[in-house]
């Protein structure tokens, strides 16, 4: 018990150095001291307060609000789908999100406003959310037809962005492409509201059914001998945790490996115990992305690299050297 | 009195009745075990006992009360199972694991009490796995997993205990040890058992009463050594056997007997 304490200060600490790295880091040749009188007195109207408050706060809080979004989600949907290797997008979500990001790029509907392609990657996600939930449904929500009816809405409807990305030309080809590889960057504040609250109210959520999330674990038929109606746990579950998903994407892109990763981590240090897992990857998710953006725009300045990208080498040299260094039974 | 009276219980999937008209008692404190043939709607009647699977028609009562009008939580207080095989891809401790046997006591954010941890103690001692409480469900033996999902079982208080076919992938010794401990269970809490068992000769030996099922109906049902007859077997199992006198305990025993022979 002191010593799961011990962890979860250091990783407080770590996320207060994270977010602090990530508010003096960057370029533009800006002294911390500066970043720090600006954030003291938001009111002033320097180009250095500009900065911080229009583009570096905004982006730190959407990639803490993303980072909780996806690590919850996938934490929940490997306890439902009783698969380790499940992740936000096993089921489906990001093809749909992707498709309608895709849609909206290539028609020029995206340049209309802030919101417009944010609105259809949104609408995608419920699309194919719909179209997964009417197949499971009709196989009582069993685990397999879950991830059958996720895998393959998620292939279809990626099979259409590619066939909409070969019939575009360059340059739209291009955006949609960097928008798939995921984008923390400009986010409108009214987005940002959106999002904390599709996150916080599905992070209530999850932790309210959390020890149903423990006792599904086991197996639908154990489950309902110890009394969960699994059907309608995994019903919620899926519902939740795609509104999370989809209202994450929809803003930042399809951003891989946070949610598969974070949530083993946490296992890792915390145990099985869902409640207790689902808010230790709510702060790793909050530490991780973050981290993993702040290096995407510093680490070959001035170019920035999708945070996409740096999720996936970073956090998955990460988990390899956990996979290498442990022994075998205790990874998942 | 019948701890579980089930009446001309007809259930199945899709349309297609598994169990048709079945009805029989089980007396508090006995120990009853359900034989037959593989498809012959053993395990299907224990879901519909559970309340999983809806009856298409019949009743299922638990100490007179209609199974149909408990909510889940309410079974799971009173009727306990344990699987052939559980297949658990997060390793909790099995601390933890046993503790989810608390489940239906427990409100949503209560907190184990001394009572409920008492309990769980209890279960481990019993099922001889309290050295193994801070081990991982995963890294301990076959053997030593079967006794910890009984030891689950047993944290969930049961008044009746419903196995399905709970040393089918066991070794000999552990086959004995489990059986022996449910039995004493059985002896000495008064604990009521329905087992579905494969092993003939294990049913004879450990069963007051059999129930020998085939395709959905029950086919007989009595002392073991009324049901375990080569008639019996060789008109259920399709398969020649030999039916013997086990030297100890005097039970009927079953032996093979092959083509070749």
């Amino acid at each position: 018990m002191n010593k799961k304490i011990g962890i979860t200060s250091l990783l407080l600490i770590l996320f207060l150095l994270t977010v602090f790295l990530s508010l003096i880091a960057g370029g533009n040749e800006i002294k911390a001291g500066d970043v720090f009188s600006s954030l003291l007195n938001p009111d002033t109207d320097s180009v250095v307060s500009t900065i911080v408050w229009k583009i570096r706060v905004p982006r730190i809080i959407l990639g803490i609000l993303v980072g909780i979004g996806l690590s919850i989600s996938g934490c929940v949907l490997q306890a439902i789908l009783r698969n380790p290797l499940a992740d936000p997008y096993t089921l489906g979500i990001s093809g749909g999100a992707a498709l309608g990001a895709t849609f909206a790029i290539v028609t020029g509907i995206a340049g209309l406003s802030m919101v417009s392609l944010p609105l259809f990657a949104f609408t995608g996600t419920l699309a194919s959310m719909l179209l997964v939930y009417y197949i499971a449904s009709r196989y009582n929500f069993s685990v397999y037809t879950l991830i059958l009816a996720g895998v393959i809405i998620g292939f279809l409807f990626s099979s259409l962005v590619l066939l909409i990305i070969a019939l575009s030309d360059t340059n739209k080809m291009h955006s949609t492409i960097l928008w798939l590889m995921g984008d923390l960057s400009s986010p409108a504040r009214g987005l940002i509201r959106i999002v904390a609250f599709f996150v916080f109210s599905g992070l209530l959520m999850l932790l309210y059914f959390g020890r149903e999330l423990n006792i599904l674990t086991l197996g639908d038929e154990k489950a309902q001998h110890l009394g969960v109606n699994a059907e309608f746990i995994k019903k919620i579950v899926f519902i939740a945790a795609s509104f999370i998903t989809g209202a994450c994407v929809s803003v930042s892109g399809t951003i891989g490996f946070a949610g598969l990763i974070v949530p083993h981590i946490m296992r890792w240090f915390f145990g099985y115990e869902n409640r207790m897992l689902i808010l230790m990857s709510a702060l790793g998710g909050a530490i991780f992305l973050p981290m993993c953006d702040t290096l995407a725009r510093t680490v070959i300045y001035p170019v920035e690299l999708p945070v996409g990208v740096v999720t996936g080498i970073f956090g998955g040299t990460f988990f390899l050297v956990l996979l290498l260094k442990s022994d075998k039974t205790r990874i998942f | 009195m019948a701890i579980l009276d089930i009446q001309s219980l007809t259930c199945g999937y899709d349309g297609k009745d598994i169990v048709r008209d079945v009805t029989f008692q089980a007396r508090q404190g006995s120990f009853l075990g359900i034989i037959g043939p593989n498809g012959a709607g053993k395990t299907t009647m224990f879901r519909a006992i559970t309340g999983i699977l809806k009856p298409k028609s019949g009743n299922i009562f638990f100490r007179d009360k209609d199974i149909s009008a408990f909510s889940r939580y309410e079974v799971a207080k009173h009727v306990s199972t344990m699987p052939q095989l559980l297949d658990t891809p997060f390793s909790f401790t099995v601390f933890e694991f046993v503790l989810m046997g608390r489940f239906p006591h427990l409100r949503r954010w209560e907190k184990p009490k001394k009572h409920d941890i008492d309990i769980i103690e209890e279960s481990l001692a019993i099922t001889d796995t309290r050295e193994l409480k801070d081990r991982r469900i995963n890294e301990i033996s076959g053997g030593e997993k079967q006794r910890v999902i009984l030891a689950q079982a047993l944290a969930q208080e049961p008044e009746l205990l419903l196995l399905d076919e709970p040393i089918a992938h066991l070794d000999i010794g552990h086959q004995v040890h489990i059986l022996d401990l449910i039995k004493k269970l059985n002896r000495e809490k008064n604990l009521t058992v329905v087992m579905i068992l494969h092993d003939l000769n294990m049913a004879g030996e450990y069963c007051d009463e059999l129930i020998l099922m085939n395709e959905g109906t029950i086919y007989k049902s009595g002392a073991p050594y009324e049901v375990l007859t080569y008639e019996n077997i060789e008109k259920v199992y399709k398969t020649i056997v030999v039916v013997k006198e086990n030297p100890i305990s005097k039970k009927p025993h079953v032996v093979l007997v092959s083509n070749k022979s």
